[in-house]
């Protein structure tokens, strides 16, 4: 993997929103970087912020929403010092997004091949429409629909396919980095299945980066190299996802998410939830947003918020871990 | 358990209309269709959308009436009644809808809720303010007093489904059909809710459909499992022998596809095509997606042959 040049850097990002029971701080000092080609989960509940993140990134917040703090790049440039025009152009060429729902995402009076094209053409100024129906024709192929859907309304096609379209107007100009947004949630699994591995196909094909958001861990753990769990607007872990697996520690609300999942095949079929639910965000608990919901809280959780380790792979939020650290000589 | 059953559905066909063109033609999304269920059973109903589980779940709680063949709860055949022995037969069978957020008025409060229900219902005297916490707190909904008075926006998606069971259960029914309870739910809440109707089926003996398209919460809750497709039954086992013994293709597809399968490589399917549902449809509805597919699967359908013990399977290529 070429580490060299990050394709997102986020640095202290916290988003807010003005509500009027007052500011309401939905993402919070969210400090994250991805490389070329590399695939990124992002797992949380929901409330948990991730959306937000998702669009301060593609600088779609809008209404009451702003960025308070911090910077976002994209490809190296700052999304936020952009002119309008630029931003117009940049996103989709650069950074593009497979958003949620693909009933919505998609105009229910405009045809595939209109919706495509559009897309082609407000970029690719100097392209025929010959040219760019080429690209089209080849887009589906890619996502592997009949190019008969060209012709269709996003009424006439599965929920699948308007998802593989959703995709594939996502890629349409190459971009360096898309954001797939819960792209399969509505799905069933065969198609939801199939869809994945042909994400992690084009992927390779096209070499674009990945932020993959979702709240399945199954999901997230099968198709990125890491993934950064948001709780509460906050990154409390950032890990390998080879290490979700194995059993070793992590983050307690980690541990509880994975404790979650029924297994298809384990022996054992016991599944425990977490107790309580999300926390409200206008009025977060003092110390760990989590010390309400944690099976291992320990005083000083309710009193402080813990402190950023970080290791070789990734990072974690969380007392039991920054005290193990003070436990081992540093020096002194 | 007993051995009676409490639910006994044969050969049931569930028709709707189409229009193609000037011809009017019928679809049949269940397709002569047989199970039963026992007191205190959870027979787990999975396919994916379209394959007619949810319309079987409607067919038992009679919003829809068959076309063909006999649903029998408790001795009684309900398949065609109507009025008034409709109305007492929902004492006995209630529904836990997907979406907690379509499925409770939200001009409503808990309490208003719960008691609709209880009025309409009413079997015997008691009084209704105990009776609310009761439920309240079965559901765990606790503190109860505050619940009570909470309009379902002041709830999370788990506390709402939490509503819609307590609501469920206040007809005092012997039989819940629970349609993907959980899958609106984030993974997190998920464990509560289907250890909550685990718990209601061990105090009340209730028997359970529990229609669902992941595989591993159906062997989680569920005594026995049942795949659709197409309409059609295409295996039945116990839970546990179907997870580890899987014999119809269509099974050993979705089991692929579930996330934590451990399976990697491609799908063993041809096609995605959606199966069709009209009525003059012929051979195995499963066929041009199956890899095992000969010239009799397209021409005869494959009759369900028990293959070992609580183990059936609808498939020509299994002997």
């Amino acid at each position: 993997m070429s580490d060299q040049q990050p394709v997102l850097e986020l640095v202290d990002l916290s988003v807010a929103y003005q509500t009027s029971s007052g500011l309401v701080n939905a993402v919070n000092d969210v400090n994250l970087t991805i490389f070329r080609e590399e695939i990124v989960g992002l797992v949380g509940e929901s409330g948990s912020g991730k959306s937000t993140m998702a669009y301060a990134i593609m600088r779609l917040l809008k209404g009451d929403a702003f960025i308070t703090k911090g910077t976002i790049r994209v490809m190296g440039q700052d999304v936020y010092a952009m002119s309008v025009k630029e931003l117009r152009q940049f996103r989709w060429d650069q950074m593009a997004m497979v958003f949620q729902s693909a009933m919505s995402a998609l105009n229910p009076v405009m045809t595939v091949e209109t919706q495509i094209l559009d897309t082609i053409l407000a970029h690719r100024k100097e392209w025929s429409r010959d040219k760019a129906l080429a690209r089209a024709c080849e887009l589906l192929d890619l996502v592997r629909i009949d190019r008969k859907a060209l012709k269709s309304y996003p009424h006439e096609l599965s929920g699948g396919m308007r998802q593989r379209v959703v995709i594939a107007i996502a890629i349409t100009l190459n971009p360096g980095f898309v954001i797939m947004d819960e792209p399969t949630t509505a799905l069933d699994v065969v198609v939801q299945r199939s869809i994945l591995d042909q994400i992690r196909e084009i992927q390779r094909q096209e070499k674009f980066a990945v932020l993959f958001i979702s709240h399945d861990f199954s999901l997230v753990a099968e198709m990125a190299s890491k993934v950064a769990i948001m709780y509460a607007g906050r990154l409390v872990e950032m890990t390998d996802s080879t290490t979700l697996s194995l059993g070793q520690t992590h983050h307690p609300y980690t541990e509880g998410l994975l404790r979650a999942i029924p297994h298809l095949t384990a022996d054992k079929i016991i599944i425990e939830g977490i107790p309580g639910t999300p926390p409200n965000l206008v009025n977060l608990p003092t110390g760990c947003a989590f010390h309400p919901r944690c099976p291992k809280v320990i005083p000083i959780c309710k009193t402080e918020r813990p402190l950023t380790s970080t290791y070789e792979n990734g990072m974690v939020e969380c007392h039991l871990f920054s005290r193990d650290k003070e436990a081992q000589p540093i020096g002194n | 358990m007993e051995t009676s059953n409490l639910v006994e559905v044969n050969d049931l066909l569930v028709r709707f209309p189409v229009h193609d063109g000037k011809r009017k033609m019928f679809i049949h999304p269940v397709d002569h269709v047989s199970f039963s269920i026992k007191p205190g059973e959870v027979l787990a109903l999975v396919g994916e959308s379209g394959s007619g589980k949810s319309t079987i779940g409607k067919a038992l709680l009679r919003i829809l009436e068959p076309a063909h063949g006999t649903i029998e709860v408790g001795g009684q055949d309900v398949t065609h009644i109507k009025h008034n022995a409709l109305k007492a037969y929902r004492k006995d069978v209630q529904m836990v809808f997907q979406d907690p957020f379509g499925s409770l008025n939200p001009t409503r409060t808990v309490e208003q809720h719960i008691v609709y229900p209880l009025k309409k219902h009413r079997r015997e005297k008691f009084d209704m303010e105990t009776r609310v916490d009761e439920l309240l707190q079965q559901v765990g909904l606790t503190p109860v007093q505050e619940t009570r008075v909470k309009y379902p926006h002041e709830l999370s998606g788990g506390q709402r489904q939490r509503v819609a069971i307590a609501r469920a259960l206040a007809a005092n029914p012997k039989f819940l059909v629970a349609d993907e309870p959980i899958s609106m739910l984030d993974v997190s809440i998920r464990a509560g809710i289907l250890r909550l109707m685990n718990q209601l089926r061990e105090d009340y003996n209730l028997a359970y459909l529990y229609i669902t398209h992941d595989l591993a919460s159906a062997r989680y809750f569920g005594h026995r499992i049942m795949v659709l497709y197409g309409g059609k039954v295409m295996e039945t086992a116990t839970a546990e022998e179907l997870i580890r013994h899987p014999l119809h293709p269509y099974t050993k597809l979705l089991l692929a596809a579930t996330p934590g399968s451990g399976i990697r490589g491609p799908l063993p399917e041809t096609s995605n095509r959606a199966p069709n549902l009209l009525q003059d449809r012929r051979g195995c509805p499963f066929a041009d997606r199956c890899p095992l597919v000969t010239e009799i699967c397209l021409e005869k359908t494959p009759p369900i042959v028990e293959v070992a013990t609580n183990h059936a399977t609808a498939c020509h290529h299994i002997a």
